[in-house]
């Protein structure tokens, strides 16, 4: 497949070459084009649990709303049977391909979301401020940081919040139908902190 | 001359600082550091509006939040404000305010008729008298209205930026005075996350209007300005300034309104006026003062009457002087303080009116000592001056306080202070499911501790504390417990700090003092100022049979306006009950509701507006759409294609080109917006059984199947097409509106139903982009951009699909149809959605491929009689209503939906049933809606058998088309309906069946 047939959600607004405002509090970006798969399984079943273990890399997370790091895969908590795997690389077909063959005859299912999500990066001084115009939940480090992963919504629409460093720095995964729509409600929140975009 | 009011020396205002602004088209001048209504007062203007209802002259009447006279109208344009309240707006170089209800001018004001027309305008008065005849209310209410309103709402677009942002603390203050503030100390010491919320530009509350007080033997405001600079060198504080707590919601959900830039004269661009912080706190330190209560007496609201702690604000705070010969009318010792820092100002103060018959307190001695001329026993029985008060006129009191002696002493003067006593601000108490006590002695309420829904203490003198040593102790102990109830590392937090205790002194309670005449005969007892109703109204009201407060409340519109009732209601229901002769708790209170104060409807919105107000959802391929010209309808929050337009082409003539394109050639729709979930499990066919009508076990691999889904109540829900991909796995379709609401049903019946089943869902609705080609060159045209999908009617007959590759892209295809035509959908990853549209556009143009949109999509199915679930459904359908008895399968087991459906009435033959109706004129077009009737009379109401649903004009058929839901209409093909029309035309037209075009059905299955 030709990658330039290939358009992410986001390619739209015309993000690339757009003028950053000077001493920017706020990065806004264009998270790519990650590998998604959406995982259900039953946490009780311990030899899946460490099949899926040992394919990843890592354990599936069991702590409600953080996410671990395997080899080259991110796996989300996003429900006691549910996990988001995340990947830079890697096609999602082959993954769930990889993932039955690791789960024959149990009961569990992988789908390849990756295009399901727009992939918006948030980081920056003022970052934490900017989410949390849009997102109900306390975003205070004592109680949400790097390494924590949450779904909520976002304004009006879901997202998977993740926390990637103490800059802060942040992705919001939303579903594609709804990128336009949060980046420009991000975009108008972000005013009076000044608005720069990442440049990949 | 300016400023003729204003003190020499003193108050809290930057005397460097000048500020002009104007007043109803004067230019007036005032300090940084004053309120409108301070500046206002130190110009000697006391008349700054009309009464809503009589029109009567009013003046500024209070220092704080519950004005209920100075109601103004800010600024001018796009940028007017209407209900603003002269006593909280800062004062700002360039500030415009003009008075509200007042035509032409404030002093001659043509309303005024009204009040000697007072005699009819009493409570009730609109409903008794308006609602007669009964349609005559439409014409009379237009005037009323016009009359009646107080404020102008601005006409052009608010062009002002409000922000909203979601907030949270361990500990939330409300109220920067004394209570507040030992709180926000005690709590921040302990290491808790504190907000300290104000509404004013500077804290110490109540402490700016109070000389002389001393707070750890310091001057107070000194302690204040300490203990500011104390809070601000923690990092777990935060202050929030010119904000005003106005609405307490369920689980500490605290609603907090703050004013950004109304207080600066120049507003800086692009930044918001207004924020709302919607606080979540895990323990809420009420401080929210308390509201002196004004006497209700005869003539009471002449501008120069206010209350006794505004007239003492106004000279500590503002240093301006209210007037120059004073009288105080009072029935308790709080008022004292404002008699000697009246005189202290150098105001002379003619009398104190005092209600008690021995009254005692330490403050009432040291003005006595002072030599100021108290008049026990003794009340206000009526005032003169008609733009502003000239005198009082005073007589002593009979033994029960019911009724004055005739000797009445006339007593000059320009200003009159009153005061009842201090209700303690309860409103965010109650907001919170509070309960109320009431003090029989001080003859208030204060709140009931211990809310365990909503963690809150309520201290100081919201909590009936009236003296300074209890608020600062209460403060710091609920600061201390607050943070210590939200199980923090608690940090011991020192010690309170103190201040001299007062005595408050005795007090003589009553509510409704008595004038010359009995009540209602001469002169008028105002309750409530801003809504212009009277003790007599109250009265009324109970005489009329009226006895909860609630309906007295809105029958005489007490406490209804913009105040709320601030300063009314306390008096209203203890007259209402002293009438009733019934205990004050037995009367109760009205609710209290949020907001507490006014608040702006942009900053309620916040960002949520335009194009922001809701998401617009948009496809892989909208941007085509976009450049396309199309034209766009929305479905759920999708924007979908509505019709392509070509220049020239009005919605008409596109449709009808869309159409016949299609069945002539092959047309393309974006169908990516209906619902996708992915069913996998080993019990994934029992799984489709138990929530689809049909049944499922034998599907096979590679097969689709239609399925009606019901509710319950045996009612169609939803439809849409599932595909089998493996013997465990398959993927379902909703309608575009209910892909969130169906995967909600389905996940509620998997995990609280059948939990024995093994089924997981995924909504993979934004995995795939689909467009789908029909017509009967879809074929053709398909096989031009696919080699490894055969697609021969025998490798891929209807209602069948296959993986495969198209224009280079990994796809499914799917043999299925919603126009009745060879139709194939094809989905492919969502990235690669505007790609495959592309190629199928070029690789199409030989074949005139036209791109459609839902319109066309409507009366292309509706050709075929193909329903939509919504249009010709409305909850109260069922399968066999829509003749599709075929789809119920009879041999499988339990179904949503199934038993509802064996009811009896289900088989009633006389149910609304779908069928085709054909307009015997078959250029007429029945309108969507339009009432069908079996007999036409002269005029409605006529016995309606049922309503059109769906109606098209269709090129093909070359006629209107339409389906209706009729009573009993299967077993009437081929009769005759009627639809009168608005323009009393009658359609007639003829029940058939609903499919209109190609009835073998050869197109799509060929």
């Amino acid at each position: 497949m030709d990658d330039f047939m290939r358009q992410g959600p986001l390619n739209d607004l015309g993000l690339v070459g757009r003028p950053s405002d000077e001493n920017a509090l706020v990065t806004m970006g264009d998270g790519g084009r990650p590998m998604v798969v959406n995982l259900r399984l039953d946490p009780a079943n311990k030899a899946a649990m460490k099949a899926i273990g040992s394919l990843l890399g890592v354990d599936l997370p069991l702590k409600a709303n953080f996410y671990v790091e395997g080899k080259g895969f991110e796996v989300h908590w996003l429900a006691p049977d549910e996990w988001m795997i995340v990947s830079g690389t890697g096609n999602g077909n082959d993954l769930v391909a990889n993932i039955e063959k690791a789960l024959t005859g149990v009961h569990h299912s992988a789908v390849n979301v990756s295009d399901n999500f727009a992939v918006i990066t948030v980081e920056g001084e003022k970052a934490r401020a900017l989410l949390q115009k849009a997102i109900p939940l306390d975003l205070h480090p004592r109680e949400f940081s790097t390494g924590m992963s949450l779904q909520t919504h976002a304004a009006k629409t879901n997202v998977i919040l993740q926390q990637t460093g103490d800059a802060p720095s942040y992705k919001v995964y939303v579903r594609r139908s709804f990128s336009h729509y949060l980046w420009a409600w991000l975009e108008d929140a972000s005013i009076g902190y000044g608005l720069a975009i990442a440049s990949e | 001359m300016s400023q003729k009011f204003r003190l020499e020396s003193g108050g809290l205002i930057n005397r460097d600082k000048h500020v002009t602004f104007s007043f109803n088209g004067h230019e007036l001048k005032g300090y940084d550091g004053d309120t409108l209504a301070s500046a206002l007062i130190a110009n000697g203007v006391h008349l700054v509006g009309r009464s809503f209802k009589y029109h009567r002259p009013r003046g500024i009447m209070s220092a704080g939040p519950e004005e209920a006279n100075a109601i103004l109208q800010l600024g001018e344009g796009a940028y007017t404000e209407p209900n603003a309240r002269a006593t909280m707006e800062e004062l700002f170089d360039g500030l415009v305010a003009t008075t509200s209800n007042a035509f032409p001018t404030v002093k001659y004001d043509i309303g005024e008729v009204n009040s000697l027309l007072s005699k009819i305008f009493v409570s009730g008065f609109y409903y008794k008298t308006f609602m007669w005849p009964s349609k005559a209310w439409k014409f009379y209410e237009h005037f009323i209205r016009k009359a009646a309103g107080i404020g102008k709402a601005p006409e052009d677009h608010d062009p002002d930026i409000y922000d909203k942002t979601n907030a949270f603390c361990d500990v939330l203050v409300v109220g920067g005075g004394p209570s507040g503030l030992s709180a926000a100390l005690s709590a921040a010491a302990t290491g808790a996350h504190v907000t300290l919320v104000d509404d004013q530009a500077s804290l110490g509350g109540s402490l700016m209007a109070q000389t002389g007080q001393e707070i750890d033997r310091k001057p107070a405001l000194e302690w204040v300005a300490e203990a500011e600079a104390k809070l601000l060198t923690f990092d777990n504080v935060q202050i929030i300034q010119r904000s005003t707590a106005f609405a307490y919601y369920d689980h500490n959900y605290v609603g907090i309104w703050e004013r950004l830039t109304d207080h600066l004269p120049v507003k800086p661009e692009g930044l918001p006026r207004q924020r709302v912080h919607m606080m979540r706190a895990k323990h809420v330190v009420i401080a929210s003062g308390a509201i002196e209560r004004p006497l209700v007496f005869c003539d009471n609201d002449r501008p120069g009457i206010m209350l006794a702690s505004a007239c003492r604000t106004y000279v500590n705070r503002f240093a301006a002087r209210p007037g120059n010969k004073g009288v105080i009318f009072t029935n308790n010792d709080s008022a004292y303080a404002a008699v000697l820092d009246l005189v202290a100002a150098g105001i002379d103060i003619k009398a104190v009116v005092d209600v008690r018959q021995d009254p005692s307190g330490p403050l009432m001695e040291k003005a006595d000592a002072a030599g100021v001329k108290i008049l026990t026993n003794s009340a206000i029985v009526g005032t003169n001056g008609r733009l502003h008060l000239k005198s009082v006129e005073v007589a002593e009191l009979s033994e029960d306080g019911e009724t004055a002696k005739s000797d009445i002493m006339e007593i000059e003067c320009d200003f009159l202070g009153s005061s009842g006593g201090w209700n303690p601000t309860v409103h965010l108490h109650c907001q919170a499911g509070g309960k109320l006590d009431f003090d029989e002695e001080r003859g208030i309420f204060t709140p009931k501790p211990n809310n365990r829904t909503n963690p809150n203490t309520s201290v100081g003198s919201c909590n009936g504390a009236m003296g300074l040593a209890d608020c600062l102790s209460q403060g710091f102990e609920a600061g201390q417990e607050a943070a210590k109830a939200t199980g923090i590392k608690f940090r011991k937090s020192g010690k309170a700090s103190s201040a001299e205790a007062i005595e408050e002194g005795n007090r003589r309670l009553l509510w409704l003092v008595p004038g010359k005449k009995p009540l209602g005969q001469s002169g008028k007892h105002f309750i409530d100022l801003q809504n212009d109703s009277t003790a007599a109204d109250l009265q009324l009201a109970l005489r009329e049979g009226y006895r909860s407060i609630e309906h007295v409340k809105r029958y005489t519109t007490t406490g209804m306006a913009t105040d709320q009732g601030k300063t009314a209601n306390v008096n209203a229901l203890a007259i209402v009950a002293q009438t009733l002769n019934e205990a004050i708790p037995t009367v109760g209170t009205t609710t209290y509701r949020p907001p507490y104060v006014p608040v702006t409807f942009g900053a309620i919105a916040g960002r949520d507006i335009d194009a922001l107000l809701d998401p617009a959802r948009t496809t892989p391929m909208h941007s085509w759409h976009v450049n396309a010209g199309a034209e766009f309808e929305d479905v759920g929050q999708w924007k979908r294609a509505w019709y392509f337009p070509q220049p020239g082409e009005d919605m008409h003539a596109a449709v009808n080109r869309e159409v016949a394109a299609m069945r002539n050639s092959v047309g393309i729709l974006d169908a990516t917006t209906l619902g996708k979930i992915d069913v996998k499990g080993k019990d994934a066919a029992e799984f489709l059984n138990r929530v689809y009508t049909n049944a499922w076990t034998k599907l096979g691999i590679g097969k689709c199947r239609y399925g009606l889904m019901l509710g319950e109540d045996g009612m169609v829900m939803d439809d849409g097409v599932t595909s089998r991909i493996a013997e465990d796995h398959f993927l379902m379709t909703t309608t575009t509106g209910n892909a969130a609401p169906v995967l909600g049903h389905l996940e509620d019946y998997l995990q609280t139903e059948w939990t024995d089943l093994e089924v997981y869902l995924t909504s993979v609705t934004e995995q795939w982009a689909t467009a789908s080609i029909a017509g009967p060159n879809a074929r053709a045209l398909l096989s031009e951009l696919t080699e490894d999908i055969d697609l021969s009617n025998e490798a891929l007959p209807f209602m069948s699909w296959t993986p495969g590759t198209v224009a280079g892209i990994p796809a499914r295809v799917f043999r299925i149809s919603f126009t009745g035509d060879l139709s194939y959908e094809i989905a492919v990853p969502a990235d690669y959605g505007l790609a495959l549209w592309q190629a199928l556009m070029t690789a199409g143009a030989k074949y005139d491929i036209t791109p459609y949109g839902t319109e066309t999509m409507h009366v292309l199915r509706a050709e075929k009689g193909f329903i939509i679930v919504g249009q010709d459904t409305d909850g109260s359908i069922t399968p066999v209503d829509l003749n599709m008895n075929w789809i119920i399968s009879k041999k499988k087991g339990d179904f949503i939906g199934k038993r509802s459906l064996e009811r009896e009435d289900m088989s009633d033959p006389n149910r609304k049933q779908l069928v085709g109706i054909l307009t015997d004129d078959p250029k007429e077009v029945l309108p969507e809606g339009a009432q069908l009737v079996e007999v036409v009379k002269d005029k409605p109401p006529m016995d309606m058998v049922g309503w059109v649903s769906s109606s098209y004009w269709s090129p093909n058929c070359d006629r209107s088309i339409a389906m209706a839901l009729v009573h009993g209409g299967l077993k009437k093909m081929g009769q005759k309906l009627y639809s009168p029309q608005p323009d009393g035309r009658v359609i007639t037209c003829t029940i058939s069946d609903t499919v209109f075009y190609d009835k073998e059905g050869s197109r799509q299955n060929g």
